[in-house]
């Protein structure tokens, strides 16, 4: 299914349900491995719970992550098990197309370094709205990008959950509700006691056995081979139905300009407005670090990116049409989305599949948790605190509404898991970063660079192309057809990136250029001392003391 | 002082000059490779499709997209070093510069 990629886990809901039943039972060096993780992340949560006294320490861990730590946890956030399992496997049933899904997002990672890192972390303080709303006064802008950003990360919390519950019914042989409520558990306790910090260092200890368990599949793969990649491709080759297509353009996209399009914009340009992403800026001490810290991603990211090249077609080479992997229907056992742990069966037999399984789901379980604690940010920070009290709420009332975000961020992220069960995840993964792409990329962009950004410009422009998106993602394939039961769909591609991500630059500019209040003069004042902040720092420190 | 006679200050002049320049540089250089994939990908599809050599079975499309990586990371790695090393002494002194004729306060 050609949208399966980032929903990962999720949009292996339908086939994980046929194996769930086949499936393996409980693995049980996954099933240690994922309680040692636990145990130690729960330990780690006691200990920073300790640490996390201040607003400060709760969303930012105070600015005092060292950057290469940071880094590690940066990568850990993209290096999901959408990545992981998702792109490989859409490698093994696509072929060469589906690496799109790694070049696009990791040419986006330098640019963001270059053009949004520095700046957003001299401008703001602990939530993306923070830059957007510098010198944009009205609460509606606050409100928007609260909106949007909570919307993202909602949408990419679903599908994570699902996923969860998914894998660990398939490998665990658990219930599915009760492994989206271990999942919701241990998410709130690490997010409500250890802040920023528990996270962090959740996310780097899954960052690290994900390159391990990666790097372990890699080089056994390509052992197989005498260590030849070509080797490796030439076996694919002959194995898979596309034969030489496997390694061409079009398997996927069938080289339709605008699907190409539209999918590379949305990865490029998609990471540079998600919220849990860019909150990881402001957890250095100041820019520089900051600009360490995405380096040190984008490399890591970029190694592993290369692995799972290997990984996907080593799958091809080793898995393809092999009995074992394959239900009494044809179908692969568990889905699509199961290839890289087939393969890790494969070449290192039950301990590699138990560790690679209990990796993926601290995987997740790493993931949920920097979403909750980034939507607890936007709820208790952005919302409660600027929109509603507009910024008049002591430090300590709003690190107990954050608190109180992260429950019910949890409880929400629980109850939709449950009732999104059975549905297309895809659809909502793809709404994260299609939005993140189309309203938050463009605001934050011109609200750092533009002078003639408005309130009105980005509350106007920024409200349409929301919807925008919204309408083009239910007419899409996705939704039209897969899920309403359309012949056909309205919209003919994957994702409304290529509309609406030029939508929101030219209604943003159009509107703003057509204000002409005295509001809009005011603000357009205000990109000087901004640049300047943005540009050297000066003020940047003040932001971040309690 | 206002930021905005600030901002025309000469370290701040020269620390945007030169970030200026290389990321508009580095940024361009980056997307004009990123749509060359997409090319290879769509209009460009039989051109990508080829192997990179003759009896090869790593196509251009394939190794293009693995070079694509390894430029990025390049990138990624010389601008960090670059920055590091040029860019914030640059801007430590440009600060200073605005500290020294402003008020001081460093938040308007």
């Amino acid at each position: 299914m050609p949208a399966g990629f980032l929903a990962g886990l999720g949009s292996a809901t339908a086939h994980a349900q046929t194996a769930g039943g086949a499936g393996p039972g409980p693995n049980w060096t996954a099933v240690a491995v994922f309680l040692a993780f636990v145990a130690s992340t729960l330990a780690i949560t006691w200990w920073a719970a300790r640490r996390t006294r201040s607003r400060d320490s709760f969303y930012t861990a105070a600015g005092g992550i060292p950057p290469f730590q940071n880094g590690l946890a940066i990568a850990g956030d993209f290096m999901s098990a959408a990545t992981f399992l998702g792109i490989t496997g859409l490698i093994f049933f696509t072929g060469y197309d589906a690496y799109i899904l790694s070049f696009g997002i990791l040419v986006g990672w330098p640019i963001m370094l270059m053009v949004i890192a520095e700046r957003f972390r001299n401008l703001g303080k602990y939530t993306l709205v923070n830059v957007v709303a510098y010198r944009l006064r009205r609460r509606s802008v606050k409100l928007l990008a609260a909106v949007t950003s909570f919307a993202v990360i909602l949408f990419y919390l679903i599908g994570q959950m699902v996923g969860a519950g998914k894998l660990v019914e398939l490998l665990f042989g658990l219930d599915y509700a009760v492994a989206v409520v271990t999942v919701s558990v241990l998410m709130i306790l690490y997010v409500s006691l250890g802040g920023m910090i528990a996270t962090t260092w959740v996310q780097m200890i899954k960052a690290a056995l994900l390159l391990i368990g990666g790097a372990y599949l890699g080089v056994m793969v390509l052992a197989r081979f005498g260590f030849d990649f070509a080797a490796l491709l030439r076996a694919g080759i002959a194995v898979h139905p596309k034969d030489m297509g496997l390694v061409q353009p079009g398997g996927w996209l069938a080289n339709d300009p605008v699907n190409v399009l539209t999918v590379g914009l949305t990865m490029c340009f998609g990471i540079m407005g998600l919220p849990h992403i860019l909150m990881r800026f402001f957890t250095v001490k100041d820019a520089a670090a900051a600009r360490v810290s995405v380096s040190v991603a984008t490399l890591l990211m970029a190694a592993f990116y290369i692995l799972i090249l290997v990984i996907g077609f080593g799958a091809v080479a080793l898995i393809w049409g092999r009995p074992g992997f394959y239900d009494d229907a044809g179908g692969l056992v568990g889905g699509g989305n199961m290839v890289a742990l087939h393969l890790a069966s494969a070449v290192g037999g039950d301990i590699a599949l138990g560790f690679l399984s209990a990796v993926t789901f601290a995987t997740i379980l790493a993931v949920v948790a920097g979403l909750t604690l980034a939507g607890a940010a936007a709820i208790a920070h952005d919302i409660y605190a600027d929109v509603i009290h507009k910024g008049d709420v002591s430090a300590r009332k709003e690190l107990r509404v954050s608190r109180a975000a992260t429950l019910v961020i949890g409880l929400a992220a629980l109850l939709l898991g449950l009732a999104f069960e059975h549905q297309n995840i895809a659809v909502v993964t793809a709404l994260a970063l299609a939005l993140s792409a189309s309203v938050n990329f463009p605001l934050l962009l011109l609200a750092m660079y533009w002078k003639g950004l408005t309130s009105r410009g980005a509350v106007v422009g920024g409200s349409v192309v929301l919807l925008v998106s919204g309408v083009l993602i239910v007419l899409s394939d996705s939704v039209w057809v897969q899920m309403l039961g359309h012949e056909q769909a309205l919209f003919p591609y994957l994702y409304p990136t290529v509309v609406t991500m030029p939508l929101a630059f030219l209604l943003i500019w159009g509107i703003s250029l057509t204000d002409r209040s005295p509001r809009a003069a005011a603000e357009r004042n205000g990109f000087a001392q901004q640049f300047l902040r943005a540009e050297t720092g000066r003020g940047a420190y003040k932001a971040q003391a309690e | 002082m206002t930021p905005t006679r600030r901002s025309r200050l000469k370290a701040v002049r020269h620390v945007v000059r030169r970030r200026l320049v290389l990321i508009a540089s580095l940024t361009g250089v980056l997307l004009v490779l990123f749509a060359g994939n997409l090319y290879l990908m769509s209009f460009g599809a039989e051109i990508g499709a080829r192997p990179v050599c003759r009896g090869c079975v790593i196509t251009i499309a394939l190794a293009y997209s693995i070079g694509l990586i390894a430029v990025s990371a390049g990138v990624t790695a010389f601008y960090a070093w670059w920055s590091n090393r040029h860019l914030t002494p640059l801007t430590y002194a440009a600060e200073e510069e605005t500290r020294r004729t402003g008020d001081g306060s460093g938040d308007e």
